[in-house]
C-alpha cells in the first residue's frame, strides 16, 4: 500500500468512493459491489459483506441515500448538491411535465436522464420544495389535470403508431365535428395540448386542444405518409410588415420595393391560420392558394354580410 | 442502524469511521479552501468524530482523494498559512451533450406557451446549470431558442415590477415609425403574443390602451407611482354578438358578459384602443356582429371593406 510516504493512502476510504463513483454511473448488482470490497476474492466465509455495510452506513450517517431494490444497489442522493431555490424546482417540474407528451425516443431518455443527474444532487430543502410544488395544481399547464394526462398518453401513442383516426371534437365555434385523420405530433398552443394531424385528404392541417377531444378511434388503415400539407404565400405590409416575427414553420420568402414582405407558411392549421390573417386588416393579403384567398374572401363577405 | 435506533451512539461496529472521516473531508475541502487548524476544529465539532486528525492522516486522506480523481490543490494566503481545497472531481454535476441537447428540445417545444415569469425562471435555471457544468454551448443553444434573447433582462424584471405596482414609467423606445423617442406609459401588464413579449399599458401620448414591444424598449428613464388612469383618457364601449358555444368562451379582463343564450352570447367591452380591440373582432370573423356604438360598427365595416378591395385591386 506504501510506495512513498507522500503517496499513502487509504485502501477503505478508496474503495468507498470508488463504490459511490459507480452508483453515479447507474445501478449496481450486489455481486460487484462485494467483488469490489473484497478484491474478487469473495469466497463467501470473509466479513466483506459487513464491510459493506458499515460503508453504507458510514454514508446513510453523512446523508447519502442508497437503497438495494431487487439485489441491486440504486443512488437517491450524492455527495454534491445544487443549489436550487423553489424557483427552481418548478421549472423543473415545469420541464419534466412538458417532456412527458413529447414521443417515445431518444428525447424522452436523454431528459429523463438529465433531471436524474439534477434530483440525486438535491438536498433536504429542494427534496422538500419538490414535494410541496409536486403537490400543487397553480402551474399553467392544463395536462396536471389526470383526466388529461391519459388522453394525453393515448394521443402520444397513436402518433406512434401511424395509423389513421376517427375523432370527434369540439370545433374553435363551440360545434362538435368528426374528423378522420392522420396524427402527426402533440405541440403547445397558447397554453395548450393539441393533436397535430393532417386531415383525410392530405393537405389540411389540424390543431387539436386536447381538452377539446370528445372521443378517439383508431382505424384499421395506415395514416398517410405521401401527403404534403398545403403551402400558403401571403403578403404583409406597413407596420406589421416591420414587426412581425416569422413562426418556426413560415419563412420569408422576398421583400418588395414597398418593403412589404412576402411570407411562406407551410404546416399551419389552415382554420388557425385564416383567423390570424383575418385580424391583421388591410396589412395582410393571401396570394396562395387560390382556394384559401377565397375563403379569406368569404369569410370578409359573410361578416360585411352581418351588417 | 437497529442498534443506532435504540442507543442513539454511533460505533465502530455501526459503521466505517475511515469512510465517514473521508465523506466528511471531502465536504469540507469542496466548500473551498481549509487550512490544517480549520479541518482540526471541524473534526472536533463534527458530531460522532470529536476527535482531531494528525497532519499525516490529513495527507492520507488528501492522497486518497487524489487518487479517486479529486483535484485536490493548495494555496497559501497572505497570512503564510496553506489551505487545501478540491476544486474538481468525480462527483461533480457532468451531463452528456445529448442530455444537454433534450433539455434545450424540451425548452424549444414549450418557450412559446409559459407565462413570462415562468419563461425567466427556465431560464435562470438553466443558467444555473450552466454555470456547474464546462459546456459553452448549452447556453448559447437555450439562447437561440429563447424569447429572451433580445431582451435586456434587467429592464424585463423592473417592468414585471412596475406593473404589479401599476407605476407610471418612462421609457425610451425604438419606434418602428417615428425612431427613438421618450413614452409615458401607465404599466399594466407584460405579455406573450405570437412569440414575442410586450409591456401593454395606457400610453400618455395618445391617452389610449396599447402594447410595446420589449426588444424596442432601449431603457426605463424614469419610475413614479401612479394613483389611477388619468379621467381625460378616451375610452369607449362597445356591445357585440357572438355566435359560439358559451362553454367556450373565454371573456377578455375588460369585456362582460351580458346576455347568453345556448349558441349566442352579447359581449359589452371598455377599450381605449379600437386597433386592438379592432384586431380581435375580425379574428372572430362572421361570427361576430357589432350592436353598437355606430361610430365603431361603421369604422370596422370600412375596414372589412378595404380588406375585401385588397383582393379585387390587383
Amino acid at each position: 500500500m506504501t510506495k512513498k510516504l507522500t503517496e499513502k493512502y487509504n485502501d477503505a476510504c478508496i474503495k468507498m468512493f470508488t463504490f459511490l463513483k459507480m452508483l453515479y454511473k447507474g445501478d449496481v448488482e450486489f455481486k460487484k459491489v462485494i467483488d469490489l470490497l473484497s478484491d474478487g476474492k469473495y469466497d463467501g466465509t470473509s466479513n466483506t459483506h459487513v464491510t459493506l455495510n458499515k460503508y453504507l452506513n458510514a454514508m446513510r450517517i453523512f446523508g447519502i441515500k442508497v437503497k438495494k431494490i431487487k439485489n441491486k444497489y440504486h443512488l437517491f442522493s450524492t455527495l454534491s448538491k445544487l443549489n436550487l431555490s423553489q424557483e427552481d424546482i418548478k421549472s423543473i417540474l415545469m420541464l419534466k411535465k412538458a417532456n412527458e407528451i413529447l414521443p417515445d425516443g431518444k428525447v424522452k431518455n436523454n431528459f429523463n436522464e438529465f433531471i436524474h443527474e439534477l434530483e440525486i444532487r438535491y438536498d433536504d430543502s429542494a427534496k422538500n420544495l419538490n414535494e410541496i410544488e409536486d403537490n400543487t395544481d397553480n402551474l399553467d399547464f392544463e395536462f396536471y389535470n389526470s383526466e388529461m394526462a391519459e388522453q394525453i398518453k393515448l394521443c402520444e401513442k397513436y402518433c406512434q403508431d401511424k395509423q389513421k383516426l376517427e375523432i370527434i371534437y369540439i370545433n374553435p365555434k363551440g360545434e362538435e365535428t368528426n374528423l378522420i385523420c392522420s396524427p402527426l405530433e402533440q405541440i403547445y398552443l397558447k397554453r395548450k395540448i393539441c393533436l397535430k394531424a393532417l386531415g383525410n385528404n392530405g393537405s389540411r392541417i389540424y390543431e387539436i386542444p386536447v381538452e377539446n377531444i370528445k372521443s378517439l378511434k383508431q382505424l384499421p388503415i395506415s395514416a398517410s405518409s405521401q401527403s404534403i400539407p398545403t403551402t400558403v404565400v401571403y403578403k404583409i405590409k406597413n407596420r406589421l410588415a416591420k414587426n412581425y416575427k416569422l413562426r418556426d414553420w413560415e419563412r420569408l420568402d422576398k421583400i418588395e420595393t414597398d418593403n412589404s414582405r412576402i411570407i411562406v407558411n407551410k404546416n399551419e392549421d389552415l382554420d388557425l391560420l385564416v383567423k390570424r390573417l383575418m385580424r391583421y386588416g388591410t396589412e395582410c393579403e393571401i396570394l396562395s392558394p387560390k382556394f384559401l384567398k377565397e375563403e379569406m374572401i368569404d369569410e370578409i363577405n359573410k361578416t360585411l354580410g352581418n351588417y | 442502524m437497529k442498534e443506532f435506533s435504540k442507543t442513539q451512539k454511533v460505533t465502530y461496529n455501526l459503521m466505517s469511521f475511515t469512510a465517514y472521516k473521508a465523506l466528511v473531508l471531502f465536504s469540507l475541502l469542496s466548500e473551498g479552501p481549509k487550512s490544517y487548524d480549520e479541518i482540526c476544529d471541524y473534526f472536533y465539532n463534527k458530531t460522532y468524530l470529536n476527535e482531531k486528525i494528525s497532519i499525516d492522516t490529513l495527507r492520507v486522506y488528501i492522497n486518497s482523494l487524489k487518487r479517486i480523481g479529486c483535484e485536490v490543490k493548495r494555496v497559501r494566503g497572505t497570512d503564510k498559512i496553506s489551505r487545501y481545497f478540491i476544486s474538481a472531481s468525480p462527483f461533480e454535476l457532468k451531463l452528456t451533450v445529448e442530455q444537454l441537447q433534450s433539455a434545450v428540445k424540451v425548452y424549444k417545444s414549450i418557450v412559446k406557451n409559459i407565462d413570462i415569469r415562468d419563461l425567466i425562471s427556465i431560464e435562470n435555471l438553466f443558467e444555473k446549470i450552466g454555470s456547474y457544468i464546462d459546456n459553452q454551448d448549452f447556453i448559447a443553444d437555450i439562447k437561440k431558442v429563447s424569447m429572451l434573447k433580445d431582451v435586456d433582462k434587467n429592464i424585463l424584471n423592473e417592468l414585471i415590477e412596475c406593473c404589479e405596482r401599476n407605476e407610471e414609467v418612462t421609457i425610451t423606445y425604438n419606434s418602428p415609425n417615428s425612431g427613438e423617442k421618450q413614452i409615458e406609459i401607465l404599466a399594466d401588464k407584460i405579455n406573450i403574443e405570437n412569440g414575442k413579449i410586450y409591456l401593454y399599458g395606457f400610453g400618455f401620448e395618445y391617452m389610449q390602451y396599447g402594447s410595446f414591444l420589449l426588444s424596442r424598449i432601449k431603457k426605463i428613464d424614469d419610475i413614479k407611482p401612479a394613483d389611477k388612469i388619468p379621467e381625460n383618457f378616451r375610452k369607449i364601449k362597445v356591445v357585440y354578438e357572438l355566435k359560439c358555444n358559451p362553454d367556450y368562451f373565454t371573456p377578455e379582463d375588460n369585456e362582460k358578459i351580458i346576455k347568453k343564450t345556448s349558441d349566442k352570447l352579447t359581449i359589452e367591452v371598455q377599450t381605449s384602443n379600437e386597433f386592438l380591440l379592432k384586431q380581435r373582432l375580425l379574428g372572430f370573423g362572421a361570427d361576430c356582429k357589432i350592436l353598437e356604438p355606430d361610430d365603431f360598427k361603421n369604422s370596422f365595416i370600412q375596414l372589412l371593406k378595404n380588406m375585401k378591395a385588397g383582393y379585387y385591386c390587383d
